[in-house]
C-alpha cells in the first residue's frame, strides 16, 4: 500500500461518546487547520452516553458557589480526588454546559427561560442541569449533530480499535478493524485521544450497555500506561432487577423514597440523617437520606439484606423505590423515561405502584492514569471521559458529575492533543509497519486457530461471576485472591478460545473475543488493586479492613502491566490543596457541621 | 484481515405490492386511489353542465347514460371513496397543524370535530336545498 | 428440580452473508421466558447455539437505536419487543427493509447518515463566531415544548422501514431526517431556516412524502415524523404564497 492510501490525521480520537465528540469539536473549532479522525466501534449516537438519564452538574444559580460544588465532590470522593483537578473541573463546568446549550441541547427550563436545576445525591444545593430524564441522550445527539458541520472531521464509524502504535516513545496512532470488511488497518496520527468509556460489562449485573468493555483501558495498559484507582466500582442503588436497567437518581431528587419489606425508610438506620414526612415541604433534603451518596446507599442495601429486610424475587433480592406521591403529572413531566422503563421492563406503573430496585454496577471511578491536562505518561497520548482517571471522582463519584467530566476533560484533551500535534513530526510509518503486521498476526491467530473448545460466552460468564463474588460491594482478602486466581485461569483458557465465526464481514464473534481479552486484562488489574488497598474508602469496602486509613492510603493506586503480563500495583499521593481529609457525614450531622464551618 | 474483501449487500424493499402488506397501507392506498374517482366525477359534472346548454335530446341522452347500471355502480363507489377520503383527511389535520395554547398542544379532537361539524352543516344545507328545489 | 417440559418458542431468523447467492431463514428453538424480549432470544442463540448470528445492539433499554429489525413483518426495536406478545410463535426476525443488508440483520445506514448531515442539524447563529459563552440563550418552557417532541429521535430507522416512499426512492430524505430539520427550524435559538430551505423544499424533501403516516405509527419514541413533515409542508406552502403575493414581506 502506498503512502497516499494510508489513513493519517493530525489528531485521532478513539471513541465517539460524549468525551470523544467534545474532544474532536474542540480541535476542529480551535484548530481548523488540523485533520481529525474519530474511530468508534458503534455509530457515535449509539455510544452509551445516550443512556445517561438524570443530569449534569455545574454551578449556575446565584445561591450556589464553586466552593460548595468542590466540597461536595471532594467529600463525596472520600478525599481521594485530586483537589487541584476538582477545582479546575468545577470552575470550567458552567462554561462547558453553556456551550452545550448554545449547541442546541434542549435543557429543561424555568418559566423565566433560564435553565432549570434539580437536586442530586451528595450535592448540598440544587445544581444538576437536566433535559427531562434523557440528559445523556440529548447531550450526545447535540454533540454528534454539532460535529457534523466540521469538514476537518473524518469519522470511522464501526471501526474497532485494537492496539496503539508507539514508536520513539510517543503514540502515533492505532490499528483498527473495519467491521464492514473485516480489514485491519493502521490509522496514523501525531496525537491520540482515548475516550472509550467505562467497563461495567466485567460484572454480571450492570446498567452499562454491551459496548462498555474497557477496550481503551486495555490498549493503553498494554502500551505501558498505568491504570489508576481501578478498585473503585460504583454500584448504583436503584437498578431494575433482572435487566439492570437504571432508574435514575433524579427520581429520588424529585422526592422518591426507598423502603424495605417492612415499609420502613431504612436509610434512617445508616447514619444518613432523619427522614422527613413526604408532605413536609422540606422533603427531599439535600445530602440526606435518599439523597446521600451512592456508595453508602448501596452498602445499606446489603446490610438490610443481611437482616432479612429485603423482598426476594426471581432475580435476587430487592427493595422498593416509591415515587407514587409525586403524582402522575410530575412524573410525566420530570421523569417520563422512568415511567416508560418501569412499565416496559419492570411491568409496573410507578404512578400506582412502587418500583422494585437493587444495587447495580454502574460506573468505574478508575481508569487510564492522566494528569489534570488529560495527558497520560505516554507522550502524544491523552484520555478523557469514563475511561480516564484524573481523578475528580476518587473513591466515589457523585451522580451528575460524570457527564460534566466528559465535556470539561474532553475539551481539554482536544486542545492539548491539538497543541501536541502542531509541534510533532508526522508518524513514522515505515517504522510502525512491523507493529501493524504483528497485530494482524495476533488477531488472525484468534480468528483462525483450530478448535480449542472454549466458548467466548462461557468465559465471559465465568469472568463476570467471579468479579461479582470477589470484587462486589463488600470485599475480603480471601475473596479477592480467589477472584484473581480465577481470572488468571480464565486468561489461560482464553488461549484456546474457539470461534464459531471465521468470516470477515461483520464478524461480531471475533469482536466479542477481542473485547473479552481486554476485559480479562483490566479485571486482573482491578483485582490486584483491590487486593493491595487494605482499607475501606468510598466504594471500596473491605470487611477485613473496615476503616479508612489515611496514613497509608490517602493515595491513588497505579497498576502497571509487568513483563509477564501480570499487574504490579504501586501508590501515589493524592493532591490536597485546601480541604484536609475529614469525616464524611451526611444528614443532620452534616447540616450541623456545615453550619459550624460557615459560622 | 488484509487484502480486498468482498462485501455484497442485498437490497430488500417493501416492493410495489407494499399496499397489500398491511391494513393501514391498504387504507392509505384506497385514500389515494379515491382521488381518481373524484376526478372522474368532476369531469362528469363538467360535461353535464356543458350538455345543459346543448339541445334537449343531447342532454337527455347524457342523463340516460348517467343512469345506466354501470354508471350507477360507479357513482355508489365514488361516493364511498369520497366519504373515505374526507374522513381520513379530516382525521389527519391534527398532525398537520400544531396549535399551542397556554403551553399545551390543543387536543386533536378540537381540530377534527369542527370539520365534521361543518361538513354535517353543509351537507344538511345542500340536502335541504335539493329538497326545496325538488318540492317547489 | 423441575421435570416440566420447558416451553420453547420457534424463531425464523433471516441469514445472509456476502458470499452467499441468496438469503435463507434459519430455525432456532429458544426457551420461552415471560420477561424476555426478542433481543434476549437473539443473544441466547448467539451465546449458546450459533455464534455466527450477526446483529447490532448495545443499550437494551430502547435508547441507543441500534437494534431495529422486522419482527413478524413489522419494524420493531428488538430490545422492546416482548416474546409474550408473539406467543405461541413462531417469530420471524428479518433486517429492516428499505436498506441494503450487509449480513444477517445488519443493514447499511450510510445513506441515512448522509441525509442526516444534509439537513444541517445543528444550531445556526448569525453571532456564532462571537459567542462569548457568558450565559445561556433564554428559552421559555413553551418555546421548548414547541420542538421537544421532534428532538426525541433515536435514529433507529424503523420509520424508513415503514415508509413506502423510501422503498422506491433512494433519494427521499425521509422521516427521521426531515423531522430533525423541523426540530431545529422550530428551536427559538436557531437562525438557520433559510439555510435549510432548499434541502427541505427540494424534490427529494418534504413534497415527496405522500402522508402514508406509517412512520409515526411505528416510531417507538412518539416523534411523529409524519406530523413534522406535514407541518413543514404547511409552512412551506404559506411561505410560497407569501413570496408570490407579498414579495415585499420577504427578507432577502
Ligand atoms: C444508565 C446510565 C445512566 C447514567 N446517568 C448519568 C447521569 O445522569 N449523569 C452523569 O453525569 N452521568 C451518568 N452516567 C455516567 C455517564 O453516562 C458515563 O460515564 C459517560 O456517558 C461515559 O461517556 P464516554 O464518552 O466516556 O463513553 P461512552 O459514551 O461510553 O462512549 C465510548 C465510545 O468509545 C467507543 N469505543 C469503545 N471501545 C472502542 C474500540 N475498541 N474501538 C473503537 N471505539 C471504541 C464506543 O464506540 C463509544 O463511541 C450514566 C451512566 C449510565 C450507564
Ligand atoms: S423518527 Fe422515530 S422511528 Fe424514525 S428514526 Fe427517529 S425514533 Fe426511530
Ligand atoms: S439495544 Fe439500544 S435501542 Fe435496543
Amino acid at each position: 500500500m502506498s503512502a497516499v492510501d494510508q489513513l493519517q490525521h493530525d489528531v485521532l480520537v478513539i471513541g465517539g461518546g460524549g468525551a470523544g465528540l467534545r474532544a474532536a469539536i474542540a480541535v476542529a473549532q480551535e484548530h481548523p487547520d488540523l485533520s481529525i479522525g474519530i474511530v468508534s466501534k458503534v455509530y457515535p449516537m449509539r455510544s452509551h452516553t445516550v443512556a445517561a438519564e438524570g443530569g449534569m452538574a455545574a454551578v449556575i444559580k446565584d445561591n450556589d458557589s464553586a466552593e460548595d460544588h468542590i466540597y461536595d465532590t471532594i467529600s463525596g470522593s472520600d478525599w481521594l480526588a485530586d483537589q487541584d483537578a476538582v477545582e479546575m473541573f468545577v470552575e470550567e463546568a458552567p462554561r462547558e454546559l453553556i456551550q452545550l446549550e448554545h449547541w442546541g441541547c434542549p435543557w429543561s427550563r424555568e418559566a423565566t427561560g433560564h435553565v432549570a436545576v434539580r437536586p442530586f445525591g451528595g450535592m448540598k444545593l440544587q445544581r444538576t442541569w437536566f433535559a427531562t430524564d434523557k440528559t445523556g441522550f440529548h447531550v450526545l445527539h447535540s454533540l454528534f449533530q454539532t460535529c457534523l458541520q466540521f469538514p476537518s472531521i473524518t469519522r470511522y464509524d464501526e471501526w474497532f480499535a485494537t492496539k496503539l502504535l508507539v514508536d520513539d516513545g510517543r503514540c502515533q496512532g492505532c490499528t483498527a478493524i473495519e467491521l464492514r470488511t473485516g480489514q485491519l488497518r493502521p490509522i496514523y496520527a501525531k496525537s491520540v485521544i482515548i475516550a472509550t468509556g467505562g467497563f461495567g460489562r466485567i460484572f454480571p449485573f450492570t446498567t452499562n450497555g454491551a459496548i462498555k468493555t474497557g477496550d481503551g483501558l486495555a490498549i493503553a495498559y498494554r502500551a505501558g500506561v498505568a491504570l489508576k484507582d481501578m478498585e473503585f466500582v460504583q454500584y448504583h442503588p436503584t437498578g431494575l432487577p433482572g435487566t439492570g436497567i437504571l432508574i435514575t437518581e433524579a427520581s429520588r431528587g424529585e422526592g422518591g423514597v426507598l423502603r424495605n419489606n417492612k415499609g420502613e425508610r431504612y436509610l434512617a438506620d445508616y447514619d444518613l440523617g432523619e427522614p422527613l414526612p413526604l408532605d413536609d415541604p422540606r422533603h427531599p433534603q439535600l445530602r440526606t437520606m435518599e439523597l446521600g451518596p451512592r456508595d453508602r446507599l448501596s452498602q445499606a442495601f446489603i446490610k438490610e439484606q443481611e437482616k432479612g429486610n429485603t423482598y426476594s424475587g426471581p432475580y435476587g433480592d430487592y427493595v422498593h423505590l416509591d415515587i407514587q406521591h409525586l403524582g402522575e403529572h410530575r412524573i410525566d413531566t420530570k421523569l417520563p423515561f422512568v415511567r416508560e422503563l418501569a412499565r416496559n421492563y419492570g411491568g409496573i406503573d410507578p404512578v400506582t405502584e412502587s418500583i422494585p430496585v437493587r444495587p447495580v454496577v454502574h460506573y468505574m471511578m478508575g481508569g487510564i492514569d492522566t494528569d489534570i491536562e488529560a495527558a497520560t505518561s505516554l507522550p502524544g497520548l491523552y484520555a478523557a471521559g469514563e475511561c480516564a482517571c484524573v481523578s475528580i471522582n476518587g473513591a466515589n463519584r457523585l451522580g451528575s458529575n460524570s457527564l460534566t467530566e466528559l465535556v470539561v476533560f474532553g475539551a481539554r484533551a482536544g486542545r492539548n492533543a491539538a497543541n501536541f500535534a502542531h509541534a510533532a513530526d508526522p508518524a513514522a510509518i515505515d517504522r510502525l509497519e512491523s507493529q501493524v503486521d504483528d497485530e494482524r498476526a495476533r488477531i488472525r491467530r484468534i480468528l483462525e486457530q483450530p478448535s480449542g473448545g472454549e466458548r467466548v460466552a462461557e468465559l465471559r460468564r465465568d469472568m463476570t461471576t467471579t468479579m461479582e463474588e470477589g470484587a462486589g460491594i463488600y470485599r475480603t482478602q480471601e475473596g479477592i485472591e480467589q477472584t484473581y486466581a480465577t481470572l488468571s485461569d480464565l486468561r489461560e483458557r482464553f488461549g484456546s478460545v474457539d470461534l464459531d465465526d471465521r468470516t470477515n464481514v461483520y464478524n461480531t464473534d471475533l469482536i466479542s473475543a477481542l473485547e473479552l481479552d481486554y476485559m480479562l486484562e483490566i479485571s486482573l488489574a482491578l483485582a490486584a488493586s483491590a487486593r493491595d488497598r487494605t482499607e475501606s474508602r468510598g466504594s471500596h469496602q473491605r470487611t477485613d479492613h473496615p476503616d479508612r486509613d489515611d496514613d497509608h492510603f490517602l493515595k491513588h493506586s497505579l497498576a502497571m502491566r509487568g513483563d509477564d503480563g501480570t499487574p504490579e500495583v504501586s501508590f501515589r499521593d493524592v493532591v490536597i490543596t485546601k480541604w484536609p481529609p475529614g469525616s464524611r457525614t451526611y444528614g443532620s450531622s452534616d447540616q450541623a457541621k456545615a453550619a459550624t464551618t460557615e459560622s | 484481515m488484509d487484502g480486498e474483501v468482498l462485501t455484497q449487500p442485498v437490497f430488500r424493499s417493501l416492493g410495489w405490492t407494499w399496499w397489500t402488506k398491511r391494513p393501514s397501507y391498504a387504507l392509505v392506498f384506497l385514500r389515494e386511489t379515491s382521488s381518481v374517482f373524484i376526478a372522474v366525477q368532476v369531469v362528469l359534472v363538467l360535461v353535464l353542465l356543458h350538455k345543459a346548454g346543448q339541445p334537449a335530446a343531447d342532454y337527455q341522452a347524457y342523463l340516460d347514460f348517467l343512469w345506466n347500471p354501470g354508471m350507477v355502480v360507479f357513482h355508489v363507489v365514488s361516493i364511498a371513496f369520497a366519504l373515505l377520503h374526507t374522513y381520513t383527511w379530516f382525521n389527519l389535520l391534527p398532525q398537520t397543524i400544531a396549535i399551542r395554547v397556554m403551553g399545551r398542544r390543543i387536543p386533536g379532537l378540537l381540530l377534527v370535530a369542527p370539520q365534521f361539524g361543518a361538513w354535517a352543516v353543509v351537507t344538511g344545507l345542500i340536502i335541504a336545498w335539493v329538497w326545496w328545489v325538488g318540492a317547489g | 428440580m423441575s421435570t416440566a417440559i420447558e416451553t420453547t418458542i420457534k424463531f425464523e431468523v433471516f441469514r445472509y452473508q456476502p458470499d452467499w447467492d441468496e438469503p435463507t431463514y434459519q430455525l432456532y428453538d429458544v426457551p420461552y421466558r415471560e420477561d424476555w424480549v426478542v433481543l434476549d432470544a437473539l443473544n441466547y442463540i448467539k451465546d449458546t447455539v450459533d455464534g455466527t448470528l450477526t446483529y447490532r445492539w448495545s443499550c437494551r433499554m430502547g435508547v441507543c437505536g441500534s437494534c431495529g429489525a422486522m419482527v413478524n413483518g413489522y419494524p420493531k426495536l428488538t430490545c422492546a419487543a416482548f416474546l409474550s406478545e408473539y406467543m405461541p410463535g413462531p417469530i420471524r426476525v428479518e433486517p429492516l427493509v428499505n436498506f441494503n443488508v450487509e449480513r444477517d440483520l445488519v443493514t447499511s445506514i450510510e445513506g441515512f447518515m448522509e441525509k442526516l448531515e444534509s439537513v444541517q442539524p445543528w444550531i445556526i447563529r448569525e453571532d456564532g463566531a462571537t459567542d462569548d459563552l457568558k450565559s445561556e440563550y433564554l428559552q421559555t418552557p413553551d418555546q421548548h415544548a414547541a420542538y421537544q417532541q421532534f428532538s426525541m429521535c433515536i435514529n433507529c430507522l424503523l420509520c424508513y422501514a415503514a415508509c413506502p416512499v423510501s422503498s422506491h426512492s433512494d433519494e427521499f430524505i425521509g422521516p427521521a431526517a426531515l423531522a430533525l430539520a423541523q426540530r431545529y427550524n422550530l428551536d427559538t435559538r436557531d437562525e438557520g431556516v433559510e439555510q435549510r430551505r432548499d434541502v427541505i423544499l427540494k424534490d427529494e424533501g418534504i413534497w415527496e412524502c405522500s402522508f402514508v403516516g406509517e412512520c409515526s405509527a411505528v416510531c417507538p419514541k412518539h416523534v411523529d415524523p409524519a406530523g413534522a413533515i406535514q407541518q413543514a409542508k404547511m409552512t412551506g406552502a404559506i411561505d410560497y404564497y407569501r413570496r408570490l403575493l407579498m414579495p415585499w414581506t420577504v427578507k432577502s
